[in-house]
């Protein structure tokens, strides 16, 4: 492993490798400032383009767009009171009320500090268990890996907590989305309607690019103005910067429950920087022995909610490298880059291209630390990019979303498909259904089905085999013991209705 | 009486018209002499898969050196999809210009084809000739205590076998030899790349077939697997412990390996299929190009376009003669 490390270091002096975190971060802390964009899309854009490169290099860009936009959106919620990510809402408690008081400045130093600690922190958790996971791939084999994508799925569908109707409807859908093309398992085309074009399948691609890039620019551009309304931007000064950095390790337990809490948020599929957020929080009020502080531009607030957001990174980045099940929406786009660029999450990428996963975990960790730089430095200036008008930005995120989706396969089709995936999930989102879960039950409905199949095949019929091995059970048991809770949690409300009645 | 002048201008046209003549006369013949003026501007080589594989990473070689031998660019062009289909298809319906080439995996797309027929016919495309073998073998764990096939065949309904799918060559392969071999029929399938080894390891299955390249050569070559036998008639060089088939008892199965095969469309005029066989050929005799198709596991297995089409119409009879095993076998998961 060191060695491995060592050979990865060595390749972040290469030009190349240098100029694609910098892109990688540029583009994260750009997009993680202007609301309502955040990684996904700009993972998404660049998909396409890094057709053709070297995959180290491609990682590099894409560990750094991850590892920096929440740490970017949290400058639009100090200073603009508009989140640039909803991984960032609950800064905008403590931060605006901050910035109304002319401490922006500060609370931009708290932020960013918090942040690059929280991924650091989550960084290192994941490397120490790095070395576990060689084991870990060889005790789950496919009916422990069918239940884990199922409690992935019923996470996941719990996490949409707005409807989980509309959330079980929009996985549901996007498991029957995976199902057409030919199935190499069964050896049978299905709903292809006789098109070749669909003979792979949907492709991810286009799919994805349509959901969330296009879709969005035609939410804006249907509002028009520009992206955040209009504030006053306060910031007070570099030395308050400086002051507000500094003044984070006076929150440490703070900082390091938020930490934890990101971490582990992050490794359950579905629950992301957004719960993490929250989480963390809440449980720093609910400790805290001055809790009227917080919502009041108390500075632990920030360190709460900007160090969660951010060390979801290492925790998330588990078991989309090991087991190739995507947590998020960032982490769907990864695994669309694993596919584009012949990479295999599990044993392929843990033995065979540990080349490509350190470019990974250490692409995260250097361009959190040059994000916190820039947002140091210049945090108060890149706000101003959500001020400018969406007629000028639309057409130029449009022409670049068809442009990389016709470069990956040359196919007009792929253009289409992302048309009409923008049209669907523009309507989509004004009726309410969660396109991330749709996306993350495309991606796990395929891993559903293939290991369903295979358990199935190697037991030679014996439905036997999904009930029989320790590890399967555990994760029986888990499912069981989630779902009990989220009901308990769905109930709960109307308990206290009835008891108030 | 005609003056001087009407004489020579009559003899001026007579000699104009004598001078068209000629020219018209020897420029056709020196025509016919040079050939066709091909190629004239840049040629597309169609790869059917994304970039990064085997076939993508010797045709980017192989089409750098037809560029120096042609004095234009040959292009690569990743057209995945349908597991190579659509690049099948594109050069199968393109111009028969001779300005596109594309590389199919044989006799892979033939047993695709006929599984699911998509109305290419691979006998009709102007076969230009061989680019690389990547030769198939069988493997297992390093702690295995098979070594022959019928060892395996002794274990009974105790084998599987890892496989990435119900269509691909090294489902046929399975297939045939476990019918050949007497060895038990039990596919499980969805195993992607390294995934297979991994299904090995964990106890998913107990055998694997596959081209002996890329990472499947790493993992033969490393300490957790061994390979079997090789379903060829020599020892290959990059795993020389590994028996053939024939040394085994079953040489007729030898022969069984992905051929990275180059076509043009069908009706391409001879004289340009000969002008780009040529520079391929030369293309495949340079040491660069040897040695980037070497390091992949892969090796220079030179045919003429004669000898191709020979060769794409015997494995056309291969998989017809086991289509029916196959398609049973799909349909019997």
């Amino acid at each position: 492993m060191f060695q491995d490390i060592a050979a990865a270091l060595g390749q972040m002096a290469e030009p190349a490798v240098i100029g694609a975190i910098a892109l990688g971060t540029a583009l994260g802390v750009t997009f993680g400032v202007i609301p309502g964009l955040g990684s996904v899309i700009a993972m998404t854009l660049i998909l396409p383009f890094t057709f053709g490169w070297d995959p180290i290099v491609a990682m590099y860009v894409f560990a750094g767009i991850m590892g920096t936009a929440s740490t970017g959106g949290g400058v639009p919620a100090i200073l603009l009171n508009t989140p640039g990510t909803i991984a960032n809402v609950c800064t905008t408690f403590d931060g605006f009320p901050m910035t109304q008081r002319g401490e922006g400045g500060r609370a931009i130093g708290l932020a960013a500090t918090a942040s690059g600690l929280g991924t650091l922190f989550s960084i290192i958790v994941l490397m120490l268990l790095l070395p576990a996971a060689e084991f870990m791939l060889r005790a789950f084999g496919p009916p422990d890996f069918f239940w884990l994508v199922i409690l992935g799925l019923i996470a996941v569908t719990f996490a949409s907590r707005q409807n989980m109707v509309k959330g079980l409807a929009a996985g549901g859908t996007g498991i029957l989305i995976a199902l057409i093309g030919f199935s190499d398992s069964l050896g049978v085309r299905r709903f292809t309607l006789g098109s070749e074009y669909l003979w792979d399948g949907i492709e991810i691609v286009p799919l994805v690019v349509g959901f969330f890039a296009l879709s969005e620019l035609i939410v804006y551009t249907s509002r028009g103005g520009t992206i955040a309304r209009g504030a006053d931007v306060q910031l007070g000064g570099m030395r308050q910067i400086l002051r507000g950095a500094a003044e984070v390790f006076r929150y440490k337990a703070i900082l390091v429950r938020g930490s934890i809490i990101g971490t582990v948020t992050g490794a359950i599929p579905g629950a992301g920087g957004a719960v993490a957020n929250f989480l963390s929080y809440t449980s720093a009020k609910q400790a805290s022995k001055t809790p009227e502080l917080f919502g009041t531009g108390y500075a632990g607030g920030v360190v709460a909610s900007e160090s969660a957001n951010d060390a979801k990174d290492g925790g998330i980045l588990l078991p989309t490298l090991t087991f190739g099940i995507p947590g998020n929406g960032e982490m769907v786009i990864l695994m669309g880059a694993f596919v584009l660029h012949g990479i295999q999450p599990g044993r392929d990428l843990l033995v065979n291209r540990t080349d490509v996963l350190w470019a990974i975990i250490l692409g995260v960790v250097a361009a959190q630390i040059l994000t916190t730089i820039i947002v140091l430095g210049g945090g108060a200036w890149l706000a101003r990019i959500s001020l400018v008008p969406v007629k000028y930005i639309a057409p130029f995120v449009a022409a670049l979303s068809f442009i990389g989706i016709y470069a990956v396969r040359s196919n007009v089709w792929d253009v289409a498909l992302a048309v009409f995936a923008a049209i669907v999930g523009f309507l989509l989102r004004r009726a309410g259904f969660p396109l991330i879960t749709l996306v993350i039950g495309f991606v796990l409905g395929s891993l559903a089905e293939k290991t369903f199949v295979q358990s199935l095949q190697i037991s030679q019929g014996g439905y036997g085999i999904f009930f029989s091995r320790p590890v399967s059970i555990i994760i029986i048991l888990t499912i069981a013991a989630a779902m009990a809770w989220s009901l308990r949690q769905a109930w709960r409300p109307a308990e206290r209705q009835e008891r108030r009645g | 009486m005609k003056s001087i002048a009407t004489v020579n201008r009559r003899l001026g046209f007579v000699l104009l018209a004598a001078s068209a003549l000629l020219l018209a006369v020897f420029g056709a013949a020196a025509c016919r002499d040079s050939g066709p003026e091909f190629p004239e501007r840049d040629i597309k080589w169609f790869v059917g898969f994304n970039a990064g594989g085997g076939f993508d990473v010797a045709s980017r070689a192989i089409a750098e050196a037809m560029s120096d031998e042609l004095g234009v660019n040959v292009v690569v062009e990743n057209i995945p999809g349908g597991g190579g289909r659509r690049a099948a298809q594109d050069i199968y319906r393109g111009e028969p210009d001779g300005y596109a080439v594309s590389i199919m995996n044989m006799p892979n797309q033939i047993t695709a084809e006929r599984l699911d027929p998509q109305g290419v016919s691979f006998d009709e495309l102007k076969w230009v000739g061989r680019a690389v073998i990547q030769t198939y073998g069988m493997y297992t764990t390093a702690d295995s205590e098979w070594r022959t096939p019928q060892d395996v065949a002794a274990a009974g309904d105790d084998v599987r076998f890892c496989l990435t799918g119900l269509s691909g060559h090294s489902f046929l392969v399975a297939s045939v030899s476990t019918q050949v071999m007497g060895i038990a029929w039990n596919p499980v399938t969805g195993y992607q790349g390294a995934e297979v080894q991994a299904g090995l390891l964990r106890g998913d299955c107990e055998l694997a077939v596959g081209p002996f390249a890329g990472s499947t050569l790493d993992a033969v070559q490393s300490d957790d697997f061994k390979g079997l036998w090789m379903y060829a008639a020599e020892r290959f060089s990059l795993t020389p412990d590994v028996p053939t088939v024939g040394e085994l008892g079953f040489g007729d199965l030898a022969g069984f390996a992905n051929n990275g095969m180059v076509a043009a469309a069908p009706d391409t005029p001879d004289d340009i299929v000969a002008i780009i066989a040529t520079a391929f050929d030369n293309a495949l005799g340079n040491a660069d190009v040897a040695r980037t198709i070497a390091d992949r596991g892969m090796a220079v297995a030179r045919l003429t376009p004669e000898e191709t089409r020979e060769a794409v119409a015997g494995m056309d009879g291969v998989v017809s003669a086991n289509i029916e095993t196959v398609r049973q076998r799909s349909q019997s998961q």
